[in-house]
């Protein structure tokens, strides 16, 4: 049997399904997607922090949006996504969130890896 | 309804072709991750609607819409941020969407598209007689559209057919392109923009219109080929 959404700790799957409509394909290629994408992001983020490049912090940030909120963690990440935040804090809190930001997509990335296991196993 | 993608991140594509994928009048021409990308799709594709990200790398959306002159489809601004929402309805698109676009507010916005569409067709209709100025000597000449033939780029000048006469204007092929209506003409080369109605026959890289030979180029075929809907 598939996982409830509500049974995931972060993922909240209710958009993706919305959109998808019973088009496990659609689900299959995002969730796939999330996985890939989000952990080459963070590692992005950790590489333009240590350069203090944080226009490419910026970019960053704004790039994950739209995959962070069709796997619904837009709101447990909204303030730490807050890109006009980062003009206005100093270099540790700009690290405390980046860090912030890591340990919630981390723990999603894992959950997304057990919903796209749970995908494959069932259809 | 011909519509195009354009959108650096991928999920978000995906998200946009499902959401098409509810109205069965839609048809997704094509989806690009740049702008650039999609500024050439657009020249090249009898592009209804376009679904535009706004950040992106390289050219932004704005840019883009700005790069467009007249030959911009309709537009809906997809984006994660709202604070362009002023700058967007100053190029009068036709709606601006916040990520995650739910069903029914993409919904809501093509059906502002199709209503807009339907006016500019029935605004077409009505007006038989479409034209431009040009200066042709000391004389300001009025052109009606549909009697121009083909434009060529000839060096600094533009040259216009029309039925056994030649105009040359002081100007640029591309900066005439952006003032002709792209429901009437189409580029097939980098130095040629054709009437499409004015085609008496196509063969091979060659186009026939009222006797003169134009070329067309390899990179402009396939937007041809779409646009004369060969039976």
């Amino acid at each position: 049997m598939n996982k409830d959404q509500n049974e995931f700790e972060l993922l909240d799957l209710s958009y993706m399904k919305q959109v998808s409509r019973g088009d496990i394909d659609y689900e299959k290629k995002v969730t796939k997607l999330f996985i890939e994408i989000i952990p080459e992001n963070l590692a992005n983020l950790q590489r333009d922090f240590e350069l203090r490049a944080y226009p490419g912090i910026k970019k960053t940030l704004h790039h994950m949006q739209s995959s962070i909120a069709v796997m619904g963690l837009d709101n447990k990440l909204a303030d730490y996504l807050d890109i006009d935040l980062y003009d206005r804090v100093n270099s540790r809190q700009v690290k405390e969130n980046i860090d912030l930001i890591a340990e919630i997509c981390n723990k999603a990335v894992e959950e997304a890896k057990q919903y796209l296991i749970e995908l494959n196993e069932n259809n | 309804m011909n519509c195009l993608i354009i959108d650096d991140n991928q999920i978000a594509r995906l998200t946009l072709i499902q959401l098409l994928a509810l109205d069965p009048t839609l048809n997704l021409i094509g989806e690009c991750d740049n702008a650039t990308e999609g500024y050439h799709k657009i020249l090249t594709n009898p592009i209804d609607l376009l679904l535009l990200d706004i950040e992106m790398p390289g050219m932004s959306g704005i840019e883009l819409v700005k790069s467009l002159g007249q030959n911009q489809p309709m537009i809906i601004f997809t984006t994660a941020k709202r604070d362009y929402a002023v700058e967007a309805f100053d190029l009068r698109v036709v709606d601006f969407i916040v990520k995650p676009v739910s069903p029914a507010r993409f919904l809501q916005s093509i059906e502002k598209a199709k209503e807009i569409l339907t006016t500019k067709k029935n605004k077409v209709s009505e007006v038989p007689d479409e034209f431009i100025f040009i200066r042709d000597s000391n004389t300001v000449r009025r052109l009606k559209l549909n009697e121009i033939l083909f434009l060529e780029a000839m060096g600094d000048y533009v040259k216009i057919a029309v039925h056994e006469k030649i105009y040359s204007i002081h100007s640029s092929l591309k900066s005439v392109e952006d003032k002709l209506p792209n429901h009437i003409f189409l580029r097939v080369h980098r130095s040629y923009i054709i009437n499409v109605s004015k085609i008496d026959t196509i063969e091979g890289g060659t186009l026939i219109i009222d006797k003169n030979l134009v070329p067309v180029s390899d990179a402009f075929r396939a937007a041809l080929n779409k646009r004369v809907q060969i039976l």
